[in-house]
């Protein structure tokens, strides 16, 4: 095989590229796993993982000229002393904010996996149908039977810790055992059930390792040992990220080829087979450009830039980028809106404390406009919540004074609680990217305009959610309830950020079909954020990564039946 | 002139008569404070008295005062550098004014009178003690005695009981 020709080429070695390259690898496909960023190897590219606090330099803060130079990265509240070497800094790669838009990312083999929140929970139908019962967007090609035992087969290799909670909201998988729950989460839960019928507060489903088995052992990881230091890497693998499982599967089968430092410029189309044949690529460092070749392609290079490669990829079929004949390529851009806030202090449960930590805490499945439509705005927020002793510490005075005060130190504060939602936002035609005509990166690539803001409709919600937080707050018996509208929280700073190559039935209102192909370029197949006709509540990577073995395993039948 | 020069500059043209340090010889490590053998001096006298540590119970890997200084020296915006160097500058005169000694040979109990009644200052002074106190906190506060024994800080705790009993 000449040495730039594969089987399949995917773009971007992050959580969902990961998937497609163990999915071609394991079967036998001779693959090419484009990363633009450098390789993070697990284990030995985590510098700071074994460092306790003491041992930071600045005990965890930036420097103010990090703060300065970084107004982007600096904005999300992993990027630190311990974990600014996994983000990309705001002069790696510009782009135009027509609107403010906190583009976190992660330049490197395994993407943001390696920092991300590690929260895992399926959707529903109530998801899948959402479009199509509230009259936004487009009507999802798939539903929950398409994808559950996609959901099942990911969840067995990331390793799920959670309940069984009979929720037809959120489907059960086959978890791994929970950690507890404390006592003022219990009493909430307890408080909820009693006086809501259609609420519930359950354990936080996470992507973290409590039980061992084969399938763990096989890939070298070990149980989670509750550090909660998850963005730093983990020496044990015990939380899930690309590095410490995906990557070196596939690796391990001789099947794989990665590149790092690999920037991709556009997709190859050829206008006389009409279909891609590959793709230009941009040495990171020395600039030059090279052309590999494949039957298929996947597109994992995360929402925007995702968007951004198909937008570059222009030809004389398809002047307006590659299968954007409706013009609706980067359009519909959504995200989830966590602006709203939550807290207040429990006066109760006063002999009791916790020991211990753990990487997850409660989750309040999304309660509003289920059913039926209930309010003035369309869908709704899931929460998270979580409780926790405050330590009874004193500083005040100078000398002796100061020093009796911090060595008499106790855990018996009050309670704290605290509440955070994550809404859905609805995608909107004029929350799109673009590429700008003139500005260019520092590889001669467009530079990706970003014009999304929040809504209405976000706002309704973040009202309701500060009115149903409180009122079931109140009736758990937390004092002082106070809420908080974070409204300098751009848009981004999720980093949920979803859409703008949506899944459709109808080419000529979407740009993929039901198994993520463009409709337009059947072996070009989009799995990540940017394919995602709506956001739903949940935490989006889980989908993700279901929907991208699901396509992956379609492709593969594709190649070896040759109809691709 | 440099940052520290013009801040001297400005305490000696507002009508101050003081011997203030010169523009001499600063610590390369701190490029951004200027902070001379002097000063370093003082601002660690200042902590101690503030927080007196038993540095035997409470180990760390770095010093007191190379904690302070780097953190004000690569963490601080330069408006709030300006302004610790501006409080630095004022508290050195108040000494001068008060006593004929230097703040490191006073008497324990003198020092700590200079340091509340800065203290609670609004002006720059008052701003300088605080950022002390505060980096001071700091540094005993994630010493690893501190935070294991007090603050019950376990890096690996392998556990979640969410029940004990106090």
């Amino acid at each position: 095989m000449d040495t730039n020709n594969f089987d399949a080429i995917i773009i971007g070695a992050g959580m969902s590229g990961g998937w497609a390259a163990k999915e071609f690898c394991e079967q036998g496909f001779k693959t090419l796993l484009i990363e633009r960023g450098r390789n993070v190897e697990h284990l030995k590219d985590y510098p700071t993982t074994k460092l306790k606090p003491w041992e930071f330099k600045h005990r965890g803060k930036l420097t103010a000229k990090e703060k300065e130079e970084n107004p982007i990265a600096s904005s999300c509240y992993a990027f630190y002393e311990g974990s600014k070497h996994f983000f990309v800094k705001d002069s790696e790669h510009e782009y135009i904010q027509t609107k403010p838009f906190d583009w976190i990312r992660g330049y490197q083999v395994g993407g943001k996996s390696i920092m991300w929140a590690r929260q895992v929970q399926r959707w529903s139908d109530y998801d899948f149908e959402g479009p199509a019962r509230d009259g936004f967007a487009v009507d999802w090609p798939i539903r929950y039977k398409d994808i559950e035992k996609w959901y099942a087969y990911v969840e067995k290799f990331v390793g799920v810790s959670g309940n069984k909670d009979r929720l037809d909201t959120l489907p059960d998988g086959d978890f791994l055992k929970p950690w507890e729950s404390n006592c003022v989460e219990d009493h909430f839960k307890d408080a909820v059930k009693k006086n809501y019928s259609d609420r519930h507060v359950i354990y936080s489903r996470c992507a973290h390792l409590t039980e061992s088995k084969p399938i763990f052992i096989k890939q070298g990881r070990g149980l989670c040992a509750s550090r909660r230091i998850c963005e730093r890497g983990c020496p044990f693998g015990g939380y899930f990220n690309a590095n410490s499982t995906l990557i070196p599967w596939a690796n391990k089968t001789g099947n794989l080829s990665l590149k790092v430092n690999s920037v991709v410029h556009s997709i190859i189309y050829d206008e006389n087979i009409k279909k891609a044949i590959g793709v230009r690529v941009i040495d990171a460092i020395t600039k030059e450009s090279t052309e590999y070749f494949a039957k298929v392609i996947f597109l994992n290079a995360a929402t925007l830039n995702t968007n951004l490669i198909l937008l570059n990829s222009k030809s004389k079929r398809f002047p307006n980028g590659l299968g954007n004949d409706n013009g609706l390529l980067g359009k519909y851009i959504a995200f989830h809106n966590y602006r709203g806030t939550v807290s207040a202090i429990h006066e109760g449960h006063q002999g009791f404390t916790t020991e211990g930590a753990k990487p997850t805490s409660s989750y309040i499945p999304r309660f509003r406009n289920v059913y039926k439509q209930e309010t003035d705005f369309l869908r709704g927020y899931a929460a998270g919540f979580g409780a926790r002793r405050m330590r009874d510490l004193n500083t005040d005075g100078i000398g002796d004074d100061l020093m009796n005060n911090l060595l008499a130190t106790k855990e018996n504060g009050l309670w704290r609680v605290d509440s955070h939602m994550m809404g859905e936002t609805i995608p909107k035609e004029s929350n799109q990217v673009s590429l700008d005509e003139e500005k260019v990166d520092q590889w001669g690539i467009p530079q990706l305009k970003v014009d999304v803001d929040y809504d209405q409709n976000d706002q309704k919600m973040i009202d309701d959610y500060f009115e149903q937080l409180t009122e079931m707050f109140t009736k758990a018996g937390f004092k002082n309830i106070k809420t908080r509208d974070n409204s300098k929280r751009k848009p981004g700073n999720d980093i949920h950020e979803m859409g703008g190559v949506r899944m459709g039935k109808n080419p000529e209102t979407s740009l993929l079909n039901k198994w993520n192909q463009l409709h337009l370029c059947k072996n070009v197949f989009v799995t990540d954020g940017a394919c995602m006709t709506s956001t739903s509540t949940q935490n989006p990577s889980l989908t993700f990564m279901a929907i991208t073995a699901r396509a992956a395993n379609y492709a593969i039948n594709q190649l070896k039946k040759t109809t691709i | 002139m440099n940052r520290r020069c013009a801040i001297q500059k400005i305490i000696l043209t507002s009508g101050a008569i003081a011997t203030l340090t010169h523009c001499g010889s600063s610590d390369a490590k701190f490029p951004n404070l200027l902070i001379d053998r002097d000063e370093n001096i003082l601002i660690n006298e200042i902590s101690k008295c503030i927080l007196s540590v038993n540095e035997k119970d409470f180990y760390t890997i770095d010093s007191r005062i190379n904690f302070i200084l780097t953190m004000i020296n690569d963490c601080y915006r330069e408006s709030d550098i300006s302004k610790y160097l501006l409080g630095l500058e004022q508290f050195k005169l108040l000494i001068n004014q008060k006593t004929n000694l230097s703040f490191e040979k006073l008497p324990a109990e003198e020092k700590i009178k200079h340091i509340e009644f800065s203290i609670d200052s609004d002006k720059e002074v008052g701003f300088f003690i605080n950022t002390i106190k505060q980096l001071s906190l700091r540094h005993f506060m994630t010493s690893e005695n501190y935070m294991k024994t007090y603050l019950k800080f376990e890096f690996m705790p392998n556990r979640y009981l969410g029940r004990v009993k106090l």
